[in-house]
């Protein structure tokens, strides 16, 4: 039996294309801005705060409100179920691509 | 968002952000010429003499300036974290938004081969000396020449895993002249000043080429 999971069976929450991006952005930092987010990403506002949104409800983002000087800042960070999930999902894919290619 | 979405480049991308403009191979230049000008003055003969004599003489005095070097190497390293972070708010990241990098870069193969070649060549070295093919100092001179190597395959590591070219020089230019270090019959001060020597000019080079780079292209991007 092949030794793979089925794209069917990843874990909803990141593959999707927008929260898979957003994902990927964040496991490679600390903690991110939402401007350094959206143009990472290239998701308009509105789709970048509904899947944060959701991805915060399932706590594998953290994300914090407050100011720099006296600009609003929003910092985003991955939680540690957030970067378990995601290093889970890479496994996978790249079983999966190795098994089809 | 692009369809084909590449989620590993987007990740590499972001560690490579850290790295990008050059100034963190500056920072890292400059700790490096603090630490080894400290140390090589440290381990030479006036400045083990006189550490010796003042502990005796003045203990508490010693002491308190012996903390305040190190304070001075914090401030330099923690000072110029700072500085950098202001930089890029104000200029570089200005309109692309800002991360927090991760607090170690190098991903955990690296460390282990590292950590690996490390022990490979102490072994190595201790044969050497075991064999009196060297002089004295060679064992002390192994530790600096051990982790000049270990650095450049750190740089190594990294060039590979966020795809940052610049640093494959790095790592084998200043890895390989950290090794021939065990070779050359220096006392451990004047290896300390060598290896001083090899990261701060490899890195003052990298970083600079990068920082050109980055202005080159925020001039083009103003102009364009």
């Amino acid at each position: 039996m092949a030794d793979f999971t089925l794209p069917s069976k990843f874990d909803r929450m990141i593959h999707q294309p927008a929260r898979l991006a957003i994902i990927a952005v964040l496991a490679g930092c600390e903690s991110a801005d939402f401007t350094y987010l959206l143009n990472a990403t290239e998701i308009n506002k509105g789709t970048l705060s509904k899947n944060l949104s959701a991805l915060e409800d399932v706590a594998y983002v953290e994300i914090t409100k407050g100011y720099k000087g006296k600009i609003p800042n929003t910092s985003v960070k991955l939680t540690a179920k957030g970067r378990r999930a995601f290093a889970k999902y890479r496994r996978q894919h790249r079983r999966f691509i190795d098994s089809v290619g | 968002m692009d369809e084909s979405l590449d989620f590993e480049e987007l990740t590499r991308k972001t560690r490579r952000l850290d790295f990008e403009d050059g100034l963190t191979d500056l920072q890292v230049s400059a700790i490096f010429l603090v630490m080894s000008l400290g140390a090589a003055l440290f381990f030479s003969t006036a400045g083990l003499t006189w550490l010796t004599e003042a502990l005796i003489l003045q203990r508490e005095i010693t002491l308190i300036a012996l903390a305040g070097i190190f304070g001075f190497f914090m401030l330099v390293a923690f000072g110029s974290s700072r500085l950098i972070a202001r930089v890029r708010r104000e200029y570089f990241w200005k309109d692309r938004g800002e991360i927090v990098p991760l607090p170690w870069q190098a991903d955990s193969w690296v460390n282990v081969l590292a950590a690996a070649v490390f022990l490979v060549l102490m072994i190595f070295g201790l044969w050497v000396v075991l064999r009196g093919g060297n002089d004295d100092e060679a064992i002390m001179r192994l530790l600096i020449a051990g982790s000049g190597v270990v650095t450049g395959i750190m740089y190594l590591g990294m060039s590979r895993s966020i795809r940052l070219n610049r640093y494959l020089p790095v790592g084998i230019v200043g890895g390989l002249l950290s090794g021939a270090l065990f070779f050359i019959p220096l006392t451990f001060s004047e290896s300390w000043l060598a290896f001083g020597a090899i990261w701060t000019t490899t890195l003052l080079v990298s970083g600079l080429y990068a920082l050109r780079r980055t202005r080159r292209g925020m001039a083009e991007a103003n102009h364009g």
